[in-house]
């Protein structure tokens, strides 16, 4: 293969990964926004899952919403490393806190939720770490 | 290697042991001190507007109405109440039941002057149709143990059916004297004994299940609650933020690829 069609199939390679990568950035905010506003009805007490004193209940309402925190919270962390690694730059530290936050004052309403979306967070974010470690 | 098994086998007999006399204790309980918070007024109207954090000062209390203390397994399970403002004092009861089976049902309670629970005030609601929520607040003395009905009812009383769920709600004044001596004066610095009473049928004293509570009085020691911020204007302001923050990195995926393209071309 000659040098110039060897380059031009490599330049053809990186487009097809940032056009990949692109689209990920796009559904995966997408799918969190989606997240995001469904956390807002249930988190922000618009909606009821459950109206109920039952134990039972309740606990399965707060584990829904911590479940909505945290999907929010995948896909957000899939989309900001996707759009890192188009500009070039690594998700650092800042952000993912930046996220954690904006995750974990979600559940601002309901103590129960919050330390379970805490011990969640703290969980995925050990489990990532470990992962890039490796 | 017997030996261990037979000591995790005894350690956790005890333990379930342990764990049954502690909810035995707790069934057989009848008896309760309750201090009442200090609240914003609630509407009497039956429902418990969650929305508006409506009854959300209050202690909230889970209790049972036995119909024999003797056999405390047939107790009626409720969740209780108790908040009072400056000038009255709010008792809200909340159970499940099945509505057509009780349609002549009534909730209500007795008062005591003493600790000792010698009854002398009746506040009743009484309904004459459940299902069509028709009901009726009823204020009685007692004498000897015979129901009478006041000659000027005091308080306020109503009730809600939804779904399954029934709420009661009771306000009545503090501070007053009742020249007419129908009523319990509640005073400040006592403690009155009240006993919540159900029934079935619209027949007083007969047939009632109930829990003898005692309950004291705060008043005067009033301080004006701090007006709730509205659900909604927190909710706003919270996931307004976070909003604004995804949209700016909507916008700023939206200039990359703006960029992005830019360069290709």
């Amino acid at each position: 293969m000659s040098k110039i069609k060897k380059e031009n199939h490599l330049k053809k390679n990186q487009v097809n990964d940032d056009k990949f990568a692109f689209k990920s950035v796009i559904r995966s905010t997408v799918l969190g926004g989606i997240f995001f506003i469904v956390s807002i009805l249930f988190n922000g007490e618009i909606l009821e899952i459950f109206d109920t004193s039952i134990l039972l209940w309740n606990f399965i309402d707060s584990i829904i919403k911590v479940v909505f925190i945290m999907l929010f919270f995948i896909f957000m962390i899939i989309s900001m490393g996707n759009y890192k690694e188009l500009t070039g730059k690594p998700l650092n530290f800042k952000d993912i806190i930046l996220l954690s936050v904006l995750s974990l004052i979600q559940a601002f309403r309901n103590p129960i939720v919050f330390i379970f979306t805490l011990a969640g967070l703290l969980i995925l974010l050990a489990y990532l770490y470990l992962l890039q470690d490796n | 290697m017997k030996r261990p098994t037979n000591k995790i086998l005894i350690f956790t007999i005890i333990i379930l042991i342990s764990l049954s006399s502690i909810t035995l204790i707790q069934n057989v309980k009848c008896s309760t001190t309750l201090i009442p918070t200090i609240g914003s007024t609630p509407t009497i109207d039956g429902v418990i507007d969650q929305q508006n954090n409506e009854w959300g000062g209050a202690n909230k209390n889970s209790l049972y109405l036995y119909q024999n203390l003797s056999l405390p397994e047939n107790g009626l399970p409720i969740d209780l109440w108790i908040m009072q403002d400056q000038t009255s004092l709010f008792i809200s009861i909340q159970f499940e039941l099945d509505p057509i089976e009780h349609d002549e049902e009534f909730v209500g309670f007795l008062i005591s002057e003493d600790e000792l629970g010698d009854y002398s005030d009746a506040r009743l609601i009484q309904f004459s149709n459940m299902s069509a929520g028709e009901f009726q607040y009823l204020d009685y003395y007692i004498n000897n143990s015979v129901f009478i009905l006041d000659d000027d009812s005091n308080g306020e009383g109503a009730a809600g059916l939804d779904g399954n769920k029934i709420t009661y709600e009771y306000g009545t004044p503090i501070e007053i004297n009742d020249e007419s001596a129908q009523d319990v004066w509640f005073q400040t610095q006592f403690t009155y004994n009240f006993s919540i009473i159900f029934g079935k049928t619209p027949s007083y004293p007969e047939g009632i299940l109930k829990n003898n509570i005692l309950i004291e009085i705060q008043y005067p020691i009033f301080t004006p609650p701090n007006p709730p911020i509205d659900k909604l204007i927190i909710n706003m302001i919270i996931f307004g933020v976070i909003g604004l923050v995804f949209i700016y990195y909507v916008n700023s995926i939206r200039k990359m690829r703006d960029k992005v393209k830019r360069l290709r071309s």
